[in-house]
């Protein structure tokens, strides 16, 4: 594929109005909140922009400055392909015009407001632009200032620069004000180190508002597989999905749309799809009405289809993921699960994958004296809006007592949900909705790992006894070899050496080192 | 110098100590036999006559989670037994609890806590080793004292029970070394009471009877147990038995002649199953008329008949159920010195002497 090909899949969507009145939406509301979204909408951008190269390993450069109260500036720079001059305002300036939104393949962001809400948000709060520096690797570099155009939905690029210089790879940075920097769960330093731990081949330089630099070293050197394109199953899409596939539709009937742009739709499953309508399917798509959507989707529902390919997803993978916890958790023990695709809604493959992570930096749940929870979609760290996420019910509802695992036990719990489609609730991206089949997979995969730990915890627990015992034999030895030798006139070392030996082969299952 | 019986302890615990060697040296735990001395292990040997523990054996190993503490502290009296007997000491049990009492090397916990564990290990070795205590140098209390024509010797001394004042000879609690030289007596009698010994002593009963006087001043120790016992055994004297003529002067009796319940693992070394009781019985209060002096059962007495009547050894004897359920049915008890009632010297003037006479004894 041309390098630039990612950038010509570019549609315009006008809907810079619509950020603006409603930004608490899309994750711009509270002062902390506000400043990790930033940081999250050019981080997520960056990795997948990164991994839409072949053979690079995503190096990122995270600083946030401190310019003064409630004010900062965000420099996010990564090793990625850079951005031609032409695209610059289209990566950047539009809302909905990211390449992911109309694509049917699994991606960290997935909307394409991500970016631009960003720099709009930057815009908004100091009336300053986003100043972009990128390079190609062909020693050019390019700097600009980028802002837009509320009204006309429109990037507008100023002082532009152009340098000669060694440079792959794009550097933003925004100002922002009325954002504030702070630690715990909501905040940067957290945000970005659960994406190391999502992202194992992330190699990542963090530099905080304090001067202070974090380098997070890969825990992989491979690079993940790419996602594979797909089309999208019946039984996943919504009507306002089908009037867009159909809006955006080459084909010249309903019939050969539906067989064309989706997936397990044959030729004998339109005739029978046909049947069950009540309108002509030679019809042109871009003529398909709200009422005929919904009748179609409605009988997608009741129709039967293969099940759709789930060879499209990629997850992190179980050792990606083993190793990505034992980088950064240092635990004492670790599980993860990775369990087959599954689907929901009838047509929407997902996997979940789990890791628990216990002792060592694990259960550290900045002072909430309950389990830690680690949500991911698409490897993306989800901070918010906890308490209506299905991993988070999905969680709670496993009876953890069971596996002897309290509020109070140092565990960490991980869950990844990765899907083309992931079911958010609300346009945040801040939790994952509570669809039957995505909770009963979480939760069977976290008591998989309950299981595995209650079994370790039991077996230490034992261990801990067995040890206690073994001292209770040992601690009379001295006085046992001390009596019996002045009883026999044998010596005391030797009785010692013979009672010590005993009591070694008795609990001969208890390791040296302990 | 070691005493003969001293001389068994030092065999039996030098046995013991070698049999755990044994075992190491096979590189097995070391372990010993432990005769059970719970109540459900005692029972009555009706062919020795005394209250005996059955075969019944526990294991006290050393890798026993619940064992170990005590097989370090049996083995800690054992050691410290043989070094008494050697040093030729003699210790108090508070003394042997005192003594051997420290913190066990590289930890805070002491050998032991308070001197009831002392004690249970003593009484276990004595049921393992098959010796009493005194054996092992470690002496009972001393209470109880005898007075009569008797001479022994101890400590090189000899002495004769007659001639150490109105008071007799004290018994001590280790008797073992002590000495029968001499004897002019019939018989051994056995008074409850240290009151009445005086009163006999006074008016010269152990003439009049031919006989040593003993008392142990309530339920006899083991000293005086053990004394009788070798005095029986080494005079052939019969001992005769004068208790107060209720529940618990016969349960005193019962002790003399078969043993106790908590001294079942060492009976033989202490009951004397040929004892005759004299009295008081429920029958001498018709005969001697002591109804204006008698006592009515008080609630913890009856409970005490209820006892006595169930006890193997009781039932062994008729005569004692029959005696225990006329006391019941009487409701009364009646002391020795109620005998006083009649005259001072009535006891010793006419109701011993015609009693003894006549032999009118229980078993």
């Amino acid at each position: 594929m041309p390098k630039n090909q990612q950038f010509k899949e570019f549609q315009e969507h006008s809907v810079a109005e619509f950020f603006k009145k409603n930004r608490q939406m899309l994750g711009y509301s509270g002062k902390i909140k506000s400043l990790t979204t930033v940081v999250h909408e050019y981080v997520t951008n960056m990795i997948d922009a990164v991994e839409e190269e072949e053979d690079n390993l995503p190096e990122a450069f995270v600083k946030i400055e401190e310019m003064g109260p409630e004010h900062y500036k965000v420099i996010v720079e990564d090793n990625g392909p850079g951005i031609p001059e032409n695209y610059i305002g289209k990566a950047f300036g539009q809302m909905l015009a990211g390449t992911k939104f109309h694509r049917f393949m699994q991606q960290r962001g997935q909307q394409g407001i991500g970016a631009a809400g960003a720099v709009m948000f930057g815009q908004v709060t100091t009336g300053k632009p986003t100043k972009i520096i990128t390079g190609q690797g062909d020693g050019k570099i390019l700097e600009c200032e980028l802002s837009i155009d509320v009204k006309k939905n429109r990037a507008s690029i100023n002082n532009k620069k152009t340098y000669s210089g060694e440079m792959k790879g794009t550097r933003i940075e925004t100002e922002l004000k009325n954002v504030l920097y702070q630690k715990g769960r909501y905040g940067i330093d957290e945000y970005l180190r659960r994406t190391v731990l999502a992202n194992p081949h992330l190699k990542l330089t963090y530099v905080d508002p304090e001067g202070k630099t974090i380098i997070y070293d890969r825990a992989v050197e491979d690079i993940p597989p790419k996602p594979k394109e797909a089309k999208p199953h019946p039984r996943g899409v919504t009507v306002d999905d089908l009037l867009g596939y159909a809006l955006r539709s080459n084909s010249h009937k309903i019939k050969s749309f539906l067989r064309n742009d989706f997936t397990r739709i044959s030729g004998k499953k339109v005739k029978e799809i046909q049947k069950k309508i009540s309108f002509d399917l030679n019809k042109m798509p871009k003529d398909l009405k709200w009422d005929e959507a919904e009748e179609l989707v409605q009988t997608f529902k009741e129709t039967d289809f293969m099940r759709p390919p789930t060879d499209v997803l990629v997850p992190i993978g179980k050792k990606r993921l083993e190793k990505a916890v034992e980088e950064q958790l240092e635990p004492e023990f670790k599980q993860v699960v990775e369990r087959k695709p599954k689907v929901y809604r009838g047509g929407v493959p997902f996997i979940v994958e789990t890791a628990l992570a216990y002792g060592g930096k694990a259960g550290n749940n900045n002072g909430d004296n309950e389990i830690e929870i680690m949500r991911f979609s698409n490897r993306v760290p989800l901070l918010f809006n906890k308490g209506t996420c299905a991993i988070t019910k999905a969680v709670k509802s496993v009876d953890w007592d069971r596996y002897g695992i309290k509020d109070n036990t140092p565990v960490t719990i991980l869950v990844n949900f990765t899907s083309i489609h992931v079911p958010y609730i609300g346009a945040g991206k801040k939790s994952i909705a509570e669809e039957e089949e995505i909770l009963n997979e979480i939760r069977l995969s976290l008591m998989k790992t309950g299981r595995k730990l209650g079994k370790y915890l039991k077996g230490k627990r034992r261990q801990r006894k067995r040890l206690q015992k073994k001292k209770t034999f040992e601690i009379y030895i001295p006085e046992i070899s001390k009596s019996l030798s002045e009883i026999t006139g044998k010596k005391e070392e030797e009785i010692k050496k013979h009672l010590q030996s005993i009591v070694k082969q008795r609990f001969s299952d208890i390791k040296e080192d302990e | 110098m070691v005493e003969k019986a001293q001389e068994k302890a030092l065999k039996e615990l030098d046995e013991f100590g070698n049999q755990l060697l044994e075992k190491l040296n096979k590189k097995e735990a070391p372990s010993f036999q432990i005769p059970s001395r719970t109540r459900s292990n005692v029972e009555f040997d009706e062919e020795k006559e005394i209250i005996d523990i059955t075969g019944k054996k526990s294991t006290r190993s050393f890798i026993n989670a619940s064992h170990v503490r005590k097989f370090m502290q049996t083995l800690l009296v054992a050691r410290a037994a043989e070094e008494y007997i050697k040093n030729n000491r003699t210790v108090s049990k508070r003394e042997l609890y005192y003594n051997l009492k420290h913190k066990l090397p590289g930890t805070n916990k002491n050998t032991w806590d308070d001197d009831n564990e002392s004690s249970a290990v003593i009484d276990d070795l004595e049921a393992t080793l098959g010796i009493v205590r005194q054996q092992m140098n470690v002496s009972a209390k001393s209470r109880g004292s005898i007075y009569g024509d008797i001479t022994l010797k101890q400590a090189g001394d000899e002495f004769s029970c007659k001639k150490l004042g109105k008071g007799g000879w004290a018994i001590p609690g280790n008797v073992e070394d002590v000495e029968i030289v001499d004897y002019d007596a019939e018989l051994i009698l056995f008074i409850e009471t240290e009151a009445m010994h005086s009163r006999l002593v006074e008016e010269g009963s152990y003439d009049d009877l031919d006989a040593l006087l003993v008392t142990g001043q309530g339920m006899a120790p083991r000293g005086v147990k053990r004394f009788l016992k070798r005095l029986q055994d080494e005079t052939d004297l019969p001992v005769v038995a004068f208790t107060d003529g209720d529940p618990y002067g016969f349960y005193i009796y019962s002790v003399l002649k078969h043993g106790s319940m908590q001294l079942a693992h060492v009976n033989d070394y202490y009951a004397v199953p040929n004892s005759k009781f004299v009295g008081m019985t429920m029958d001498d209060i018709d005969k001697y008329d002591l109804h204006n002096v008698t006592e009515n059962l008080d609630e913890q007495a009856r409970k005490k008949i209820e006892h006595n009547l169930n006890y193997e050894w009781f039932k062994y004897h008729p005569e004692w159920i029959k005696e225990m359920k006329k006391m019941r049915k009487k409701g009364v008890r009646i002391e020795q010195q109620a005998l006083a009632n009649k005259s001072l010297d009535f006891v010793a003037k006419t109701y011993l002497p015609e009693k003894i006479e006549n032999e009118e004894f229980l078993p």
